[in-house]
């Protein structure tokens, strides 16, 4: 488990070729797809996403909305993420209305990443999930995974993005 | 007291003679009016409004589709490949039933990519048949899937060549017909090499089938009016009497669209026949017209000799339309009103149009050709010598032809509405083949739990495996198939769904998909089936598409009929008022009604005896065009008559003066409906032949019969 964290850690510190502002690399329209599942134990299930990203330079935010599918049912998503002047601190709100609601998420970006984490309780469920949630932007490509925040190395969702 | 036949309305035409300089800013005014509204012409798009009445059913589906928030349509993806898909070929085919998720006003789309297990403590929502890796075996997903026995469709047919996508459509955000071309875009983008896949569903062929039939109608009537003003120039042989004939019926067909804008009527499948009605009774009274003044040389004259019996065919055939409001069904009110206030509009438009050019065209001194005469003076002659025998052999006619008409059905096919090239007809019937069908009845119940599944069982019985989507599939797929599915149950489902199976008072329904009801003989026999098991199992309301197309399209055919029957009868007693003879009635019912029967009872020979509402229709423009042609002929009669004749004169008078008249415009008006046996529409190739055997046995009618009936015992019938 912690070999997993440190793992996590230093993805957060590895070098890319991108720039430091990886809240206004994430700004424009992306496509994505991959997989993501419900529960720890869960199935796997093929999720394609588009979301729409703008950038406000001044406020330094990014405001992200979109819809991701899986089979037989959509999810509108939408949060706006803020750094911080002269730290890597970002905080904001990311929004599921049909899932998770609306909650609260601190981070940090850095160099090509921007992670942060949430915890919330799922309604379908009624259980209690808790994700670290990482968005490396690069050369016109965006990815997003999530982990467990009890279990790293427990890949919660993998999704690939392109303009 | 207005005088005459045509209780004065043809002083329209002479105060046009008295104040042409306000007659022509009049007509000008109204002319620039046509031309603004008709930009304006608006078509309803949903072709089962045209069905809908104040029946029980037509409120209950009103109720059901207003209580749809938002508005729900369907598109269906049919998607055919000549062998069994591949693993590769079913991941590419998720992919696209995902990127169609992402289409402006998409709420769900259903497919066999959307089938999960039953829920488990880990898998709360179920696990997808289909995860991201798609594996060569994924035919045993499938079969562990049907081994459920939930009854849910699977989308894929059991030779794995065909698979249907539902796609749920927000109308609010967009209509069907602006979403299929987005659609089209996917599919041809996303689609695997090798498939192939068509596009139906209720509302894509509705939209199919009106915009065709727009653009159809549209190039026919141009078409039609085309040839009509060259076959004018080429019988009548003047260019100007010619126009004087056809361009003021033109002007009044043109001004019963701008009246439906004016109105706020759409033009529906049922209206988009009136212009063409009036443009034939127009053509055939410009003609009368023309005729007169190339006679008298005066269109003073020419108005007051055949404008009363063109005013009292204007007249009757308002009656006859105005006649259908009295069968108090709601749907024809519109058209009947339009039809009524539109003849009198297009009368008066073609009696003071021929004033105005009348007194401003010279005509030529070429006559009528004399073949045309020649051809009426013959069947007169034959008529007037045999009277009793032409009467007899009329009526035993009209009792085999009235035998034949009773023996048609009355009929709904929605699919021979389709144009003949579209595809539609054979994706239907393949998914009616491998899916129930395309077309959902919905059966309401506002009973407990026990009858829904009672319904459920009943209707699958009734249906077939797989057809019938209500709470029970649910029930069955979370192993409690006791129990009604909660809320909590439910929210599992898209909330499309669950909005479409749970009304908001508590309602049940349950969706049943079925083929086209009317599409042959065995569907309907399964439709009925289908239906009377829904009743026999305590359905509190059966709707839906196919059961308006069976039971309200049928029900507006025999309104229709009633409608007719009424529109033979006011018209008839129209005449026989203006006529001022109660001994007229038989004179004109015979004649007017032989017509439309023979029309009728040759359904059998040319459309497998189906009586559709379209067939209804044309027999009743038939009783129109077969009563202008009596009414101008007895006319003329009278006309002579007043000068004195004998009845046998007076018929000669009349043949030569009407009688050759009634032959060019049904030489005239054949040419002009030649153009929709052309049509891609099949109802509208059956419309314009029906028109054309009306034409030609309306004409061979009042020109032996008439004159059998109008000499037969000389005095005694001989006077009108």
């Amino acid at each position: 488990m912690a070999l997993s964290r440190l793992m996590f850690i230093l993805a957060l510190c590895a070098p890319t070729l991108v720039t430091a502002d990886p809240l206004s690399d994430m700004a424009g329209t992306w496509q994505g797809s991959g997989w993501a599942k419900q529960t720890q134990q869960g199935p796997q299930e093929t999720v394609r996403c588009r979301i729409n990203n703008s950038h406000d330079g001044a406020t330094r935010t990014l405001s992200l909305s979109g819809r991701c599918v899986v089979p037989g049912r959509q999810l509108e998503i939408s949060g706006s993420l803020t750094g911080t002047q002269g730290t890597e601190r970002i905080t904001g709100r990311w929004s599921n209305p049909d899932g998770i609601g609306s909650v609260r998420v601190v981070g940090i970006q850095r160099a090509g990443i921007v992670a942060f984490n949430f915890a919330a309780t799922d309604p379908a469920t009624g259980r209690d999930m808790a994700q670290n949630v990482e968005w490396r932007v690069s050369e016109g490509t965006l990815q997003l995974r999530s982990t467990d925040r009890k279990d790293p190395t427990l890949m919660m969702s993998d999704i690939s993005f392109g303009r | 007291m207005f005088g005459g036949i045509g209780f004065g309305a043809e002083r329209l035409g002479l105060a046009a003679l008295r104040f042409p300089r306000t007659a022509w800013i009049g007509a000008i005014v109204l002319l620039a009016l046509i031309a603004v509204s008709l930009p304006r012409l608006s078509f309803d798009n949903d072709i089962h409004r045209a069905f809908l009445s104040d029946s029980p059913l037509s409120q209950a589906q009103r109720a059901y589709d207003a209580s749809q928030s938002p508005p729900l349509g369907t598109v269906l993806i049919h998607i055919t490949s000549p062998v069994a898909l591949t693993a590769a070929q079913m991941a590419r085919l998720r992919d696209l039933s995902l990127d169609l998720e992402f289409v402006g006003g998409v709420t769900a789309v259903a497919s066999p990519f959307v089938l999960r297990t039953p829920p488990t403590p880990d898998a709360p929502s179920g696990t997808p048949l289909f995860g991201p890796q798609i594996d060569a075996n994924f035919n045993a997903a499938l079969m562990s899937f049907d081994a459920l026995n939930t009854g849910l469709p699977i989308f894929v047919n059991e030779t794995l060549t065909a698979m249907l996508f539902s796609v749920s459509v927000d109308t609010n955000q967009s209509t069907v017909a602006e979403i299929v071309p987005t659609i089209s875009a996917a599919l041809n983008q996303g689609l695997p090499a090798g498939l192939s896949a068509h596009i139906t569903g209720e509302d894509v062929i509705s939209s199919e089938i009106v915009t065709g039939l727009k653009d159809d109608l549209i190039a026919l009537n141009l078409w039609g009016a085309l040839i009509v003003m060259l076959a004018a120039a080429a019988l009548l042989r003047d260019l100007t009497v010619a126009f004087l004939a056809v361009g003021p019926a033109l002007v009044g067909a043109a001004a019963v669209l701008a009246l439906s804008v004016w109105l706020g009527y759409p033009i529906t499948v049922l209206s988009n026949v009136i212009p063409i009605l009036l443009l034939v009774l127009g053509v055939a009274d410009g003609v009368h017209l023309a005729n007169g003044l190339k006679d008298s040389g005066n269109v003073h004259a020419a108005i007051q000799t055949v404008g009363p019996a063109c005013a009292l065919t204007a007249l009757t055939t308002a009656v006859a339309f105005a006649s259908i409001t009295l069968t108090g069904n709601s749907q024809l009110f519109e058209f009947a009103i339009l039809g009524a206030v539109g003849t009198m509009l297009s009368f008066a438009i073609v009696i003071v149009l021929f004033a105005l050019l009348g007194r401003t065209l010279r005509l030529s001194d070429r006559p009528l050709p004399p073949i045309s005469a020649a051809i009426a003076q013959r069947l007169t002659a034959l008529g007037a010598a045999r009277p009793r025998v032409t009467i007899a052999g009329c009526i035993l006619l009209l009792i085999v032809a009235t035998i034949g008409f009773s023996q048609t059905r009355a009929w709904f096919p929605l699919y021979q509405n389709l144009p003949d090239n579209s595809p539609t007809l054979a994706t239907n019937d393949a998914i009616s083949a491998d899916f129930g069908g395309v077309f959902q009845m919905i059966v309401e119940s506002d009973g407990d739990w026990e009858t829904t599944r009672a319904l459920a069982r009943a209707l699958e019985a009734a249906s077939g495996p797989r057809t019938v989507l209500s709470d029970l599939n649910l029930a069955r797929w979370l192993g409690r198939p006791d129990v009604r599915p909660s809320p909590a149950d439910m929210a599992m489902l898209p909330k499309a769904i669950v909005d479409q199976l749970r009304a908001e008072n508590g309602t049940s329904r349950l969706f049943v998909s079925v083929p086209e009801p009317m599409r042959n003989k065995d569907t309907l026999a399964q439709f009925d089936r289908v239906y009377d098991a829904a009743l026999t199992a305590g359905a509190d309301r059966i709707i839906g598409l196919p059961t308006i197309m069976r039971h309200e399209a049928v029900d507006l055919i025999g309104q229709l009929s009633l409608g007719l029957l009424v529109a033979t009868l006011g018209a008839t007693a129209m005449a026989a008022a203006a006529f001022r003879s109660v001994a007229i009635v038989p004179v004109l019912i015979i004649p007017n009604v032989l017509p439309l029967m023979l029309t009728g009872a040759s359904l059998h020979l040319w459309a497998e005896g189906q009586l559709t509402p379209t067939a209804v229709l044309a027999l009743t423009i038939a009783f129109g065009i077969a009563i202008d042609d009596t009414v101008h002929f007895l006319s003329r009669f009278r006309a002579a008559q007043l000068r004195g004749a004998t009845a046998r004169q007076a018929v000669s008078a009349a043949s030569l003066a009407a009688g050759q008249v009634m032959v060019l415009t049904t030489l005239l008006l054949t040419c002009g409906l030649c153009v929709t046996l052309f049509s891609d529409f099949s109802p509208i190739r059956v419309f314009g032949g029906m028109m054309i055997v009306t034409l030609w046995a309306a004409l061979l009618i009042d020109l032996l019969l008439l004159p059998a009936l109008l000499t037969w015992k000389g005095a005694a019938h001989g006077t009108v």
